[in-house]
């Protein structure tokens, strides 16, 4: 199987019309093949531990982790042949399409956000990870944003921390409330 | 006789000011969630799912079905005046939606689309009052062997019919089923997948998993295309009304697409997609103008908004019913019961009456709230379209990560939430569908449950998936069904495009 499609046979007649490889693609695969491999290992390590049961604990996470190692090897041969159309022309235009800076600056904000969130409190937080992201995302107005996020985060923390009973991070420094 | 009188039941608290006030509320917020650009209903029903944790079931449920009413009814708004579906099912409304709204038709197409969802979704929920009940005796003699097969059937025909591709379905499922196996065994006690964090022993929050993927993972994937995808609204010209030639046009369309969408969906098999790509198929074929489709054709809206709605009405049969969700809304929604405890099943019915029949009494108060909302009052949720993106995604990601703190009241859950939505961001950039894993993730754990029990009644005797007749016929089925669409595909060269 793999072996027509391990490039032994090298540089054919037919090897410049093959489309480069999709490297994002190619990483789910790997993802979904590791998951299926941790789970299908984990599965056996599950120590059968009821004798009166027809199957233990183990049984069903073996048929998963089966699963998912099959389904990923599949999908990483479909991504090495260079099989499945679709999804190649999809990976082709995200990575033209796909602006990093902006995802990576993003994600930051959000770890960021996450981070302070208990220390600094909840709508504080939010109302600065507000700016931030919108800073991240294009915007140039950064009262008017200000304002926005000091209004939802404010809402937000009113409706859910005080009227509601879900409660949310005050911070360590309590400002007015 | 006992159905009425049950309907009356529900219909008495469903009117009650409180009940009528969270319905309100609910087909409020979302059709005002869903409207706004890229949230389609089932990351609307997520991102709302915090909601839960202060309302008792059932005014929550109340809540949260006008929630999935409203969610679905906003995205039609984005899908025609914006040419941005919010759920692969409303691909077909952008066919002929945005041509019309560009010809100055926007109004027309608005009108359709609300008018035929509420006949659409009237008509669905009478057969889901007379229907649920009998699909609950029926599902009260299935045998785990055979529930087993039927939610493997339900797997896969949800897999194999979103997106292009069986095997990136069948991958998005098994991660989620993976992440279902995380936590404490029920049966055993056994710790399983927890990697010595006492956090994981009560397993994987479904919230945080689904508000990571979708809301998240969406707002991430449209940061990164923030700069290139200028959208252009159209504004709505005229009345949102139709007139007589569209009235004309538009009742058979919407009889046919209930038609097509409440049988498909009621199945535990179903799911939203197939009908709506159907009923746009059989009103172009039926059509006496096919050279009008694609260019703002009204049938090609009204027909697949109906068998949306009727679909959509529809999915809450196995629900209700079987503790099957047969969409990623659906999917969300089956969260919001279980941070109630609220199983879903066959004996619903029975243990929570109330709550059933007051849930089947609100959906009807539901489609009328709705209709109201969207003809005279859909200039306003139009002009929450042109709320800027750029404050818009960090809106969305400021609710979400309140969503993922509050499931579990801690940093680690928003924490998770994160590595959720990166993984969200990952899998929509690849190609691969997100409801399936969130199915997986929350069915998971019921599947293992049947399978087990089937096995304890052979005592241990695989083959009896096999050997029992309907178990078998089901499974037959299901295999069936994984290499069809595929073998079909093939030959027609027919993609179904991932939107969610």
């Amino acid at each position: 199987m793999s072996a027509e499609d391990g490039g032994t046979t090298g540089r054919g007649p037919d090897a410049p019309a093959r489309p480069p490889l999709a490297v994002a693609p190619l990483a789910t695969g790997v993802l979904v093949t590791a998951v299926g491999a941790v789970v299908l290992a984990g599965a056996f390590m599950i120590p059968e531990s009821a004798a009166y049961q027809a199957v233990g604990a183990g049984a069903f996470p073996v048929l998963v982790g089966a699963g998912a190692l099959v389904v990923g090897v599949l999908n990483l041969l479909a991504v090495l042949r260079r099989s499945d159309t679709a999804q190649l022309d999809q990976a082709r235009e995200e990575a033209a399409v796909t602006h990093w800076p902006t995802v990576g600056a993003l994600a930051a904000a959000l770890a960021g956000y996450a981070a302070l969130l208990v220390p600094l409190g909840f709508w504080q937080t939010s109302a600065v990870f507000l700016v931030v992201a919108a800073r991240v995302l294009g915007s140039r107005r950064p009262v008017r944003d200000a304002l926005v996020g000091l209004v939802l985060a404010l809402a937000l923390y009113f409706l859910f921390d005080r009227v509601l009973g879900v409660s949310l991070p005050p911070g360590y420094i309590r400002l007015a409330f | 006789m006992d159905v009425l009188s049950n309907l009356a039941e529900g219909f008495s608290t469903a009117l009650l000011l409180r009940n009528v006030l969270l319905a309100l509320l609910g087909v409020t917020i979302g059709t005002l969630v869903g409207v706004l650009p890229g949230l389609g209903p089932a990351t609307t029903v997520a991102l709302l799912l915090p909601l839960t944790f202060v309302f008792d079931p059932v005014g929550a449920l109340v809540m949260f079905a006008g929630i999935y009413y409203g969610g679905m009814y906003g995205g039609s708004t984005t899908a025609i005046l914006l040419n941005v579906p919010g759920e692969s099912a409303s691909v077909p409304t952008t066919l002929d939606g945005y041509p019309m709204a560009k010809k100055g038709r926007g109004g027309a197409a608005l009108a359709t689309a609300a008018i035929g969802s509420f006949v659409a979704g009237t008509i669905s929920t009478v057969a889901i009052t007379f229907l649920g009940p009998a699909m609950a005796e029926v599902g009260k003699m299935i045998q785990p062997a055979e529930y087993f097969a039927i939610m493997v059937l339900a797997f896969v025909t949800v897999t194999s019919l979103v997106g292009n591709s069986v095997v990136r379905g069948l991958a998005s499922l098994f991660l989620g089923l993976a992440i279902g196996l995380v936590g404490i065994d029920s049966l055993t006690g056994q710790a399983r997948y927890t990697f010595e964090l006492p956090r994981l022993y009560g397993g994987i929050d479904l919230i945080i998993v689904a508000v990571g993927l979708f809301a998240i993972g969406e707002a991430l994937y449209s940061a990164g295309r923030l700069r290139h995808r200028p959208e252009e609204i159209v504004p709505v010209r005229g009345r949102v009304w139709m007139n007589r030639e569209e009235w004309s046009r538009s009742w058979r369309p919407w009889l046919r697409g209930t038609a097509i969408g409440l049988p498909i969906g009621s199945l535990p098999a179903g799911g939203a997609e197939i009908p709506t790509f159907l009923s746009y198929a059989v009103e172009r074929r039926l059509s006496k103008r096919k050279e009008e489709f694609g260019k703002g054709a009204i049938e090609g809206v009204a027909g697949p908004e109906a068998a949306n709605n009727a679909a959509f009405s529809g999915v809450l049969v196995p629900l209700l019913t079987l503790g099957i969700p047969t969409s990623a809304t659906a999917a969300v929604l089956l969260m919001a019961f279980q941070v109630y405890n609220v199983q879903p099943g066959p004996t619903l019915f029975d243990d929570q009456p109330v709550l059933v029949w007051t849930l089947i009494a609100s959906l009807y108060i539901g489609n009328v709230m709705l209709l109201v909302l969207n003809l005279p009052l859909v200039r306003l949720w139009v002009r929450l379209l042109s709320v800027p993106r750029e404050l818009l995604v960090p809106a969305i990601l400021v609710v979400a990560a309140l969503g993922a703190y509050a499931a579990t009241q801690s940093v680690f859950g928003m924490a998770l939430g994160l590595v959720f939505g990166a993984l969200g961001f990952w899998l929509r950039r690849t190609g691969y569908p997100i409801g399936p894993l969130v199915l997986g993730a929350i069915l998971g754990p019921l599947l293992e449950t049947h399978f087990r029990q089937a096995l304890a009644f052979s005592e241990g005797d695989w083959t009896v998936f096999a050997t029992r007749p309907i178990s078998a016929a089901i499974l037959v089925a299901a295999a069936l069904m994984l290499v069809l669409p595929a073998v079909l595909r093939r030959r027609a060269g027919i993609t179904v495009p991932v939107a969610e």
